[in-house]
């Protein structure tokens, strides 16, 4: 009865098959990845004859990335912090949602999930932008702070400026949390709702109190989405620009304002496109060192 | 090695658990009811019953994971019906085993010992000699999910088995697995449970896996004990017709005890001793049980009313036994059991068999049974085994994609001598394409249109496709008709007016640079930049002379427009509205009147001024605070005012470089103060009387933003056409009513006055009609040499911030 049947496999696959069919992609990943990466490096190490035209010529210029470094570090360190400090909140607040979601919201986890998202719907600048009648000094969030007496200590610790929160640091980075929170709560749910819930009565059976099994069990069979969500979190929003744009101030720009002038604004494409060749180097070697970090810790 | 090989189970007083009255309730559904029974210790006891028996559930009860609805559980005399898993000393092996797929063998087995408080390395140790009695030792670094079925079945063993658990709980732990290797492990968990001595509890919905393997069984149906014996008890003495019937196969023959006491009329017809009627009166409903087994061919006489002659069915080879279907009646079907050595040629489908018994094989039951005849051989419920489906993460990488540029595509090649010409010749475009691939008139059957054989404005006179700033025509609304629509009415030109002109330098490098300096056509034929971004674009050579005998209102045109330095004689532009940059400021927030530039760097409204981004408006501002003349080309003087802007910035005093964003501010009071442009605070001020405009003391920037045609545009009649109609002082005068900037249209304010009303109180107004003494207190921005500007505006952006 409990037999299986043969493994006859009479049909013999043609073993080009899927090359063929990973051909489009490549093709597609060639023409619209490759090439125009290639050309953004050529343009970032070519000079620009002419300061009004959108034209330059390649000189192998490598001055352009130190230009990078030199002129902009100061937004080049400021897009890290809060890029950091927000995918740090974002896991903090993501993390406990998508546990109740995945475990204790039932048969209203799609409702739940669904609410989450809603918001998600409108466009990135819209919310960004409707978070300014929130923040501004006479809206709602910082009566509210006023009201319960906690602008004075808000001030102390540094989230207020002179009483504000509209363009201020603490105003980006809540930002961004805001607006990449569905990108770390994805796939930590995805995860989470993926482990066997048997684990974690196993582990309890195993003498282990809901902390320890949380500990030993949980978190290291949810790192995968917790590091996916910090992949999807991090690097855009070390790129943006919106947030600092609409929610900061002059000094709290960031790399994507650079970036954003340079080609917008003074049409500098070579010094634009090495900044962002830094970025993306800056970005590719931290993803590998935080990639080594979660994967090699002993978490048992 | 404990041995404990006392198989007086039965009567051993030493309970590990006990459940007192036990009952469990989800909603309405009763999962268990009444469960009242002891479960000894070193026994292996087994819970059987069909899939939803309440057989998983009284487990758990015991584990923990559920906490009984009424009654108690005790587990080594203790009641623990409340206390949670982790406190109680026993251990689970899951269905699926619930292995940790993070950590190695090793670590699994070793995570109740290190929950308990042991150290990594006493830990391990114990683990590896577990590993060894479920005969695993060389897996021990293995990850489980590299393991068989089989061997993870030992690691969740090892696991539990580790913790020397009062009682180890068993849930259906066989079941994963194919018959071969389950029946292995059946005797493998018997010597593991003989060798170590704990009790067993083992959940299963397989008699015959219950029967092999427990000292005693609990059978279970609808969430009640029906029996609880040895295997033996209950295969030969069922307690009722659901027992008999789910242990093993059985024949039940409804019928009634009949008045001699040893015997049972069957409803069939036929009559059979019993030996024993178990205490039933005649006359009382009975169920006889005849097992398989216990049937065998007979060749003798018949005898009476202990056999029974039916037709053979079929005929089932078994290997070590055959069994037999045979119809006794129409409607009684049973089944037999018989040696291969008593098969002969006449047991075959269609022949008639005798049954004999043995006098003490007939087994009476209490009740009627509603299955007449043979149970069903096995029992095995199809279980619905949760496939742990395993769905892979993807993981997008996401795709940097990169802004590709079209390098090299350069059509043109402008040098500030040949735009120079241009100027000399005057009317006359003296540009020529180089011949790089200047498609601008290659497919436009209209033909070109002007003076010049080398003008390449198109003549197309049907539509026109305009780009200006926002909020800077009339709309249609509350009953009046907006300029554009009113030009439509009287020309019949198509017309998209679109408003998506944020900023010079963003539409230069968006819009205009990468297509009309790689030789293509703009998809307008008007833009609107202002003064200084239009001489760029002039000097570039890619807006086109204007068709002025196209445009006879061009005669309204103030004069003073004629004779702008970089379009002597406005050749190629007409002026759209003209405007003063000063500051605005809301007295109730600076407190006090505000006068000058410098006023803007007053500590009470520190984190409350905006400047603009447009470069010219701010940096002249502060320029002439500091003295100079913006007017006049000066680039250490714009430097040394960034200087100042940067100052104040870093300082925290400005909190923002805005377009028109300041009115926003300005309405919810997050800017006190800023530069700001005049004709959006005279519209503000029809809002709200809390928001002042002023020239400073040291004076106000003047501008005004153009209409050109850029480079190779089709429409060049239609474009004539709309000029032509907002330089009729009638229509710029609805115009001026409306956008509240400086008309460049001569007779605006005469046309306002004949309006009447509030129209004729802007005739008044110093900021739409500026007389001589505060037009003298105006500047426009010098002309900046494209590497000047270039200097300039990088050290200003980079004070922005970007």
């Amino acid at each position: 009865m409990a037999t299986t049947p043969a493994d006859t496999r009479s049909v013999r696959v043609d073993k080009k098959i899927p090359y063929v069919l990973i051909l489009p992609g490549m093709l597609f990943l060639f023409v619209f990845f490759i090439v125009p990466l290639i050309t953004l490096f050529k343009i970032s190490l070519s000079t620009k004859p002419n300061p009004l035209l959108a034209e330059y010529e390649f000189t192998w210029e490598w001055g352009n990335f130190t230009t990078a470094f030199d002129d902009f570090g100061g937004q080049l360190g400021r897009s890290f912090f809060y890029a950091g400090v927000a995918t740090v909140l974002c896991i903090l607040i993501a993390y406990p949602i998508a546990y109740f979601i995945a475990f204790k919201a039932g048969t209203y986890r799609n409702v739940v999930l669904g609410l989450v998202m809603v918001p998600f719907f409108t466009s990135f600048l819209l919310r960004t932008i409707a978070w300014q009648s929130l923040l501004n000094d006479s809206g709602p969030v910082l009566s509210f702070i006023e009201a319960i007496s906690l602008d004075g200590f808000l001030g102390n610790i540094g989230l207020l400026e002179d009483g504000r929160i509209l363009n201020t640091d603490t105003a980006v980075i809540g930002g961004l949390t805001y607006n990449f929170l569905p990108f770390m709560l994805l796939p930590i749910y995805v995860s989470l709702e993926k482990i066997d819930p048997r684990l974690v009565e196993a582990a309890s059976d195993l003498y282990a109190p809901f902390a320890s099994a949380f500990r030993r069990v949980i978190l290291p069979l949810s790192l995968p989405g917790v590091f996916a969500g910090t992949l999807l979190t991090f690097i855009p929003a070390t790129g943006d620009f919106i947030n600092a744009r609409f929610l900061g101030n002059p000094n709290t720009s960031v790399i994507g304002n650079v970036v954003q002038s340079q080609f917008l604004s003074r049409n500098d494409y070579p010094t634009a496109a090495a900044i962002s060749f830094v970025l993306m180097a800056i970005i590719t070697t931290a993803v590998v060192i935080y990639a080594a970090m979660l994967g090699t810790e002993d978490i048992a | 090695m404990p041995n404990v090989d006392d198989k007086q189970v039965g009567h051993v007083s030493d309970n590990v658990i006990q459940f007192q009255s036990v009952r469990k309730q989800f909603g309405e559904f009763v999962a268990v009811e009444h469960a009242d029974f002891s479960i000894a210790r070193g026994e292996f006891f087994s819970l059987l019953g069909p899939s939803g028996c309440g057989k998983t559930t009284l487990l758990k009860m015991i584990a923990g994971f559920e906490q009984p609805t009424s009654g108690a559980i005790l587990l080594d005399g203790a009641d623990v019906s409340m206390v949670p898993p982790y406190k109680r000393n026993v251990n689970t092996v899951f269905q699926q085993y619930a292995l940790f797929p993070h950590m190695s063998v090793l670590d699994n087995v070793a995570f109740g010992l290190r929950s308990k408080g042991a150290g990594t390395a006493e830990a391990r140790r114990e683990a590896a000699e577990m590993l060894e009695i479920v005969r695993l030792g060389d897996f021990r670094n293995r990850r489980p999910t590299q393991l068989s079925g089989g061997q993870q079945q030992r690691v969740a063993l090892a696991r539990a088995l580790v913790n020397k658990p009062s009682a180890l709980l068993l849930d259906e732990p066989l079941a994963a697995l194919d018959l071969k290797l389950r029946e292995a492990m059946q005797l493998e968990l018997k010597r593991i449970q003989r060798e170590l001595g704990i009790t067993f509890v083992f959940v299963t919905h397989d008699q015959g896996e219950a029967l092999t393997m427990s000292d005693r069984i609990a059978v279970m149906s609808k969430g009640r004990v029906e029996q609880i014996g040895t295997p033996e008890e209950i295969y030969d003495r069922p307690a009722g017709i659901f027992v008999a019937g789910f242990i093993g196969s059985a024949n039940l023959l409804p019928g009634r005890v009949n008045a001699s006491g040893s015997s049972v009329d069957l409803e069939m017809g036929a009559t059979i001793d019993v030996a024993d009627t178990s205490g039933h009166e005649p006359g009382t409903e009975v169920t006889v049980m005849i097992r398989p087994e216990r049937l065998e061919p007979y060749n003798g006489e018949m005898k009476p009313n202990s056999s029974f002659v039916g037709e053979i069915k079929d005929v089932i080879y078994q290997g070590s036994e055959i069994g037999l279907i045979v119809h006794l009646d129409s409607t009684t079907e049973i089944v037999a059991t018989i040696e291969p050595d008593d098969m002969n040629a006449s047991v075959v489908p269609g022949g008639l068999i005798t049954l004999a018994w043995v006098p003490d094989a007939p087994f009476v039951m209490p009740g009627r049974s509603a299955i007449v005849g043979a149970t069903t051989t096995d029992v095995d419920e199809v279980q619905a085994t949760m496939a742990g489906t395993d769905l892979g993460s993807g993981k997008n990488d996401g795709d940097d994609s990169s802004l590709g540029s079209n390098l090299g595509r350069r059509a043109l090649l402008v040098g500030g001598g040949l735009a120079a010409a241009a100027v000399v010749v005057g009317g006359v475009l003296a540009f020529t394409g180089n011949g790089g691939g200047s498609n601008v008139d290659g497919d436009d059957d209209e033909g070109a249109l002007g003076s010049g054989g080398s003008s390449t404005l198109g003549s197309g006179s049907n539509q026109v496709r305009i780009l200006n700033w926002q909020a800077y025509v009339d709309p249609s609304e509350d009953g009046a008709i907006g300029t554009v629509d009113r030009f439509i009415e009287a020309t019949g030109v198509a017309t998209r007016y679109s408003e998506d002109f944020n900023d010079n330098n963003e539409v230069y490098n968006r819009l205009i640079a990468p297509v009309v300096g790689a030789g293509q056509k703009m998809d307008y034929d008007i833009i609107c930049p202002t003064n200084w971004l239009a001489a760029r674009l002039r000097t570039l050579g890619w807006i086109e002379p204007l068709p002025l005998d196209l445009i006879p209102n061009r005669v309204n045109l103030e004069d003073r427009f004629l004779n702008q330095k970089w379009d002597f004689g406005a050749l190629y532009n007409l002026p759209w509205q003209a405007g003063i940059t000063g500051i605005a400021y809301n007295p109730s927030l600076t407190g006090r009147e505000f006068t000058t530039v410098a006023d803007l760097w007053d500590e009470a409204i520190r984190g409350r001024v905006a400047l603009l981004t447009e470069m010219r408006d701010s940096v002249g501002l502060v320029m002439m605070s500091l003295g100079y003349d913006p007017s006049t080309l000066d680039e250490e003087a714009a430097m040394e005012a960034i200087g100042v802007i940067e100052e104040q910035t870093r300082s925290g005093q400005i909190r923002a470089f805005t377009g028109n964003e300041y009115l926003d501010g300005l309405r919810r009071g997050d800017i006190a103060a800023c530069i700001a442009w005049s004709g959006d605070i005279v519209q503000l001020q029809y809002e709200t009387d809390e928001i002042e405009f002023y020239i400073p003391e040291e004076g106000g920037m003047s501008w005004y933003d153009t209409m050109v045609i850029p480079k190779g545009a089709d429409n060049g009649v239609a474009a004539a056409e709309w000029m032509n109609f907002v330089y009729d002082p009638v229509q710029a005068a609805q115009l001026t009513y409306w956008v509240q900037y400086i008309s460049p249209v001569k007779g605006v304010k005469e046309e306002l006055i004949k309006m009447g009303g509030d129209a004729a109180d802007l005739a008044e107004s110093q900021i739409l009609f500026p007389d001589e003494a505060t037009a003298a207190r105006l500047k426009v921005f010098a002309n900046l040499p494209e590497d000047v500007e270039a200097r300039i505006n990088d050290r200003f952006l980079g004070v922005t911030g970007a």
